[in-house]
């Protein structure tokens, strides 16, 4: 039997009470989101007075929330698809050696990560493409993000060149080599690299709003901005407005949006610290 | 390595720069039938099939392509389609002067024509001639050319901000009406601020903040602006003067800041009443027991046959119904000069309508824009009623009381903005519009409608955007130090001089040249 110390009393209570803190902003959150309209919510509390879901009926009533769902969930898995498979497809020739031109081609790819037309032109361009109110529009101009593609590629150059030459060796060709030896030594740094594709096509809503015309093609964070700026400040003419409790709906929609991520997250967690770590200290 | 740098460098530019050189096709309907695109506020953007919409097309031959802009950011997300050259025929510039200076310096608005307007917008003309009979040749100009239509204030900006009181707190302390004059007023708010109307034995309660002020600065005859409080300029013999250099400011900065000396205004003063976009809070948790906060549409009780929710009286019922209850509404004071006054919005709002430069070349696609406006808008409360509902008998109907209302109990401006509704296709709101004969009884009563102190400049200062900033935050300093008693009294009389000399005397210049009196 090991001796609890009091040190170690001290330690735990001292643990428990930071993970406290850090779960009480989302249990205020979820407090808020649950409770009766009507209370006033000008003060903190541990539990509901009046427990009622009419901030989430009300959140889910005033937008399409279940169009908005699925258009970001085709959005997010079409990103996270198209960012995997352009990143690595780049990175993987850019972590090699003997590719011909290699600095042009690294130099032209890193240029843009420092300069960019702007919002305007971007506009142009996506509309003059045919994007313009298409779910390209917000997966395309994100497929290749620089700063994660560096990361990838310097995790690739940290895997031993013998590796491949021995798979050479075996009869595999270059294609071969990435799937089959590259890829699979590289499972956290994918991880790292959805996971953060995920978040971003999640969270993302500016986009849409430029690109985005019709309202049966808008994303969820778009519909939850209106939702929440909507129950703040008033119609055209102040004088016709509803009656809700705007901190009840802005819980409520928090509570909606942030819900998958929550799920999610904990999942990949680990492999994304290995894979960020992983990319890093090689850099 | 030098070398494929700078190679990268020019063929980066070249192939951004192309890109962004595409030329946008623009598509042109020769139709008899018009395609007019359209802007607006949106509770919730337009779907495709929208049934509302479709219905007034059919009933007026005509397509309207309403574009969905989020309203919050209106101005970023119009200017950016206006930067691609893609403008609608009408064009919404929620930021007044500023917006439309923007637009007609971008060659975006065309010219209107007061003739055109009278011909093909008779209900529309016939409103506005009623409120002011020289419109056209005030509002929406540029340089003396009309180029934007305001929105006319709901019911004609005739009311002016709340005066109301406490009723709990009054009774409590022992007055049964509302002051009248300066000095019952001032006895009111000591009251307020040192007899413990709240009952909890602690010295917790002012007698009024920032914008409860406006009725002490009304007494002495002008109202100073603030950062969020949009009153400036004052018609006096034929001249514009600037509120907040007047000297009748001088005394009422004298009896502000003896009030302040004494506990009797909020300390907080200085970050305001509001919080957020949240109005009237301090009145509201029982800080401050009077407010000029709020319009009579946010604190009007419930009266038969209005059915929105007045926003503040029912703030404060959420947290003390018996307060609710008891507000009482007052006049502004009279001061010793015997003048008084509360502010009141000018009768026209900060939004305006431009048209399209496009429409100039097509004068018969003009004219149509301009029925349609007022065919929706402006002919009859009942065509506003079946942009702004649906159908008759099916989505709305009249009440007892002969005023149009949603048939579906859970008739929302969001879901109705869907199907085309609400404010999409009514741009403008009629003075057809009508409120129930007891609001109308209320307001009477109460006198909302004397007393009220506007903003006489109705024109844009060209100057404006030079200045203003810098001079409303020394504005802002000056009233605030004095107030609070950093400053002397004497020092309004630096302040006025400074004022003139950094900027203050063109921007008077400017508001009493080109007939704006």
């Amino acid at each position: 039997m090991k001796r609890i110390h009091f040190f170690d009393i001290f330690l735990f209570a001292l643990m428990i009470f930071i993970c406290l803190i850090m779960v009480y902003p989302f249990w205020n959150l979820f407090m808020n989101s649950i409770t009766a309209p009507d209370v006033n919510m000008s003060v903190l509390r541990l539990f509901p007075e009046r427990v009622s879901l009419s901030s989430y009926v009300k959140a889910i009533e005033s937008g399409d929330i279940g169009r908005g769902y699925l258009n970001t969930i085709v959005r997010t898995v079409l990103g996270i698809g198209l960012n995997l498979i352009l990143t690595v497809t780049l990175a993987y020739p850019l972590s090699k050696k003997h590719l011909p031109n290699k600095a042009f081609i690294t130099g032209f790819v890193v240029f843009t990560m420092y300069f960019n037309g702007g919002v305007v032109p971007n506009y142009l361009l996506i509309r003059s493409l045919g994007l313009y109110d298409t779910v390209w529009a917000l997966v395309l101009p994100h497929a290749v993000n620089v700063f994660h593609l560096i990361i990838v590629r310097n995790f690739f150059i940290s895997i031993p060149y013998s590796l491949e030459e021995s798979a050479m060796i075996d009869g595999c060709n270059e294609f071969q080599i990435l799937t089959r030896i590259v890829l699979p030594l590289s499972k956290s740094i994918m991880a790292t690299l959805l996971l953060w594709a995920a978040v971003f096509h999640w969270n993302a809503w500016f986009d849409a709003m430029i690109y985005i015309k019709s309202s049966e093609k808008q994303v969820l964070q778009t519909i939850m901005r209106r939702v929440v700026l909507g129950s703040m400040s008033g119609s055209a003419n102040g004088a016709f407005e509803e009656l809700v409790n705007p901190e009840n709906i802005k819980a409520a929609t928090i509570m909606l949006t942030v819900g998958p991520i929550i799920v999610v997250y904990p999942f990949i967690q680990r492999y994304f610290i290995k894979g960020q770590l992983a990319g890093a200290i090689k850099g | 390595m030098k070398r494929y740098l700078a190679g990268t460098f020019i063929f980066a530019v070249a192939v951004s720069v192309l890109a962004g050189c595409v030329k946008t096709p623009t598509a042109s309907n020769q139709d008899e039938r018009y395609t007019i695109s359209w802007t607006a506020w949106q509770a919730s953007p337009i779907e495709s099939d929208a049934r509302i919409k479709k219905m007034i097309e059919d009933k007026l031959n005509v397509n309207i392509d309403i574009w969905n802009i989020e309203p919050t950011r209106f101005e970023e997300l119009l200017n950016l389609r206006l930067a691609s050259g893609e403008v609608p025929d009408v064009i919404r510039i929620p930021q007044g002067y500023a917006g439309l200076n923007n637009i007609v310096a971008q060659g975006l608005a065309a010219k209107l024509d007061e003739d055109m307007i009278k011909k093909h917008a008779p209900n529309l003309y016939q409103e506005y001639m009623e409120c002011d009979n020289n419109f056209f040749k005030k509002y929406g100009l540029i340089d003396g050319d009309l180029y934007g239509i305001p929105l006319l204030q709901w019911i004609r900006g005739k009311y002016h901000q709340a005066v109301v009181y406490r009723g709990d707190w009054m009774k409590k302390l022992g007055f049964d009406k509302t002051p009248e004059t300066l000095q019952e007023f001032e006895e009111v708010m000591y009251a307020f601020a040192k007899g413990d109307p709240d009952g909890n034995g602690k010295n917790d309660t002012y007698g009024l903040s920032n914008i409860g002020m406006d009725v002490v600065y009304g007494a002495f005859g002008y109202l100073p602006g603030s950062k969020d409080r949009e009153i400036k300029w004052k018609n006096k013999d034929g001249q514009l003067v600037y509120n907040a250099i007047q000297p009748e400011m001088k005394d009422a900065l004298r009896v502000l800041a003896k009030w302040y000396a004494d506990g009797v205004i909020d300390p907080e003063f200085v970050t305001g009443e509001k919080v957020g976009a949240q109005m009237a809070v301090s009145f509201i948790n029982g800080r401050i027991g009077f407010t000029c906060e709020g319009r009579w549409f946010d604190w009007v009780p419930e009266l038969p046959g209005r059915k929105e929710v007045a926003k503040l009286r029912t703030g404060l019922e959420k947290i003390d119904k018996n307060a609710a209850d008891s507000l009482m509404f007052g006049v502004p004071p009279v001061g010793p000069a015997g003048k008084s006054g509360a502010l009141q919005e000018k009768l026209v709002t900060d939004v305006m309508y431009a048209f399209s430069v496009d429409l100039k070349a097509d004068a018969k696609k003009m004219e149509k824009v301009f029925s349609v406006i007022d065919k929706i808008c402006f002919e009859s409360y009942e065509g506003a009623l079946e942009a702004w509902f649906g159908e008759k008998g099916v989505d709305w109907d009249y009440d007892e009381l002969g005023i149009g209302d949603s048939l579906d109990d859970k008739w929302t401006p969001a879901n109705a903005s869907k199907l085309g509704g609400h404010t999409q296709l009514v741009i403008f709101k009629s003075n057809k519009w009508k409120e129930p004969p007891a609001v109308m009884e209320w307001l009477k009563k109460y006198k909302w409608d004397e007393n009220g102190i506007t903003d006489d400049l109705y024109m844009y200062l060209p100057s404006s955007p030079k200045y203003k900033v810098d001079l409303q935050k020394l504005e802002d300093d000056a009233y605030i130090s004095i107030i609070t008693g950093k400053k002397p009294i004497d020092y309004f009389d630096t302040f006025v001089s400074q004022w003139r000399k950094e900027g203050g005397d063109i921007l008077t210049q400017e508001a009493n040249r080109g007939g704006n009196n």
